[in-house]
């Protein structure tokens, strides 16, 4: 790779300094999956560096009161692992197994997932249907923001010059909650989402309450599907109310046709894997 | 230029290199360990993978600027460990070597997953070696080598 002026933060502190002083014209790198590769393929050329994996204080999974927090440089290998996850927010271990490689899982952190805003992400729908805040810190303080409202396209967010992602945060989802991350891709791991479908509610009497859906890879960013939601809610599971769940979910997705799938196919695929989930967390199948 | 110091195979190193050159490159033609291979360089064929304190990463995708401290294994240094040996005899045994290119990677990327889970099942063995990607033949072999690892190991 050309060489790249990098300064590398040991502490929180002094990568907010870094870009406090210098925050347009230097980009954050951690784990490097996203951002070597950019770099690599011209995609994104890069003045200078700022290596942050080196500050510890911002690797750990907590659960306290309720609330889940996973700091920025945690790895989705970390996340997949981890057993608060697994117990308190299952759909966001089954978007970090699936993301890619056990090498690639490794290197990759949830706070670059976050930050490199690719509408095919597969954390972001799982953090989305948490209804996860993200807090930026900088020199002027910290701030929070819905992850819902993070992104504003491919590769664009809220992020200001100078701000860091250091915490993604949410609450553990009660015992009677059902949910799932149901995705399509060319193979099981290490492929790019062509349709990303998170899902999460409660069951009350046997009836889905607090339903909240987000959609992967069928719209500029990630979007939150209300309808598809409300097509839930208040609903006893059966084939034919996941069926019009399903339809809702076609109608909500935006997609696009690329060289991975056509935006019909990817519309549709939205329904089938939302149906694929359900059926899934519903009747233990798949 | 930077100066970094850190660790391969037991080993102290301290190389001066540009920020942004990959692990891949420094130990390919700074240290002369030449059994890492590079693929596609950008993560996803596996040829280059190595252990960074034990956890199998590609070594395409590590930069200078993040090596300070860490601790890296590569194939040349497997022959000095009982997993990787025994992972060496079976991948010879089990036919589950053709051209061998991609072979350093499988034995790393096998070498994490045997160190973590000593007796995998075969969904765990596919799991653990999904990142390497074989061109020569099918993975059968190769499964089958690393299942016969953990059963010699588990001994």
């Amino acid at each position: 790779m050309r060489e790249i002026e990098t300064v590398a933060a040991r502490t929180l502190d002094e990568a907010l300094d870094v870009l406090a002083r210098r925050g347009d014209g230097i980009r954050v790198i951690a784990g490097g999956t996203d951002v070597i590769v950019q770099e690599l393929e011209r995609r994104k050329e890069a003045r200078a560096l700022l290596s942050i994996g080196g500050i510890g204080a911002l690797r750990s999974i907590t659960e306290d009161g309720g609330r889940v927090r996973i700091g920025a440089l945690v790895t989705h290998r970390e996340i997949e692992r981890s057993p608060v996850i697994r117990r308190r927010a299952p759909l966001l271990r089954e978007a970090a197994f699936i993301v890619g490689s056990p090498q690639i899982k490794n290197l990759a952190t949830i706070g670059g997932n976050i930050a490199n805003a690719s509408p095919v992400a597969d954390s972001v729908p799982a953090l989305m249907a948490l209804e996860a805040t993200i807090t930026l810190a900088s020199r002027r303080g910290e701030r929070r923001v819905p992850v819902a409202e993070f992104a504003t396209g491919p590769g664009r967010t809220v992020r200001r010059p100078d701000e860091l992602i250091t915490e993604v945060s949410f609450d553990a989802l009660p015992p009677d909650s059902v949910s799932f991350y149901e995705r399509l891709g060319q193979r099981r791991l290490l492929s790019i989402s062509k349709v990303g479908v998170a899902f999460r509610a409660r069951l009350r009497d046997g009836r889905f309450a607090g339903v909240a859906v987000a959609l992967g890879a069928v719209a500029p960013t990630v979007i939150m599907a209300p309808r598809t939601a409300a097509a839930l809610e208040g609903e006893r599971y059966s084939p034919e109310v996941a069926g019009r769940a399903a339809r809702a979910a076609e109608e909500e997705s935006r997609a696009i046709t690329d060289l991975r799938s056509t935006s019909d196919y990817r519309n549709r695929m939205a329904g089938a894997l939302l149906v694929r989930g359900l059926a899934r967390v519903m009747e233990g199948r798949g | 230029m930077i100066r970094v110091g850190f660790t391969v195979n037991g080993r102290s190193v301290s190389v001066e290199t540009s920020p942004t050159r990959t692990l891949l490159d420094i130990l390919r033609e700074d240290l002369g360990l030449t059994g890492t291979k590079e693929g596609c360089g950008k993560g996803e064929c596996g040829a280059c993978t190595v252990l960074m304190d034990g956890r199998a990463v590609a070594s395409c995708l590590v930069i200078a600027a993040g090596l300070e401290g860490r601790d890296v294994l590569t194939v040349e240094g497997l022959a000095g460990d009982r997993i990787g040996r025994a992972l060496q005899d079976a991948f010879v045994e089990a036919g589950a070597v053709q051209c061998g290119y991609c072979i350093p990677g499988f034995l790393m990327a096998a070498r994490a997953l045997l160190a973590e889970t000593p007796s995998p099942s075969t969904e765990e063995i596919r799991e653990g070696l999904s990142g390497n990607i074989c061109r020569c033949t099918g993975y059968v072999k190769i499964f089958d080598a690393v299942n016969l690892a953990a059963r010699r190991l588990a001994r």
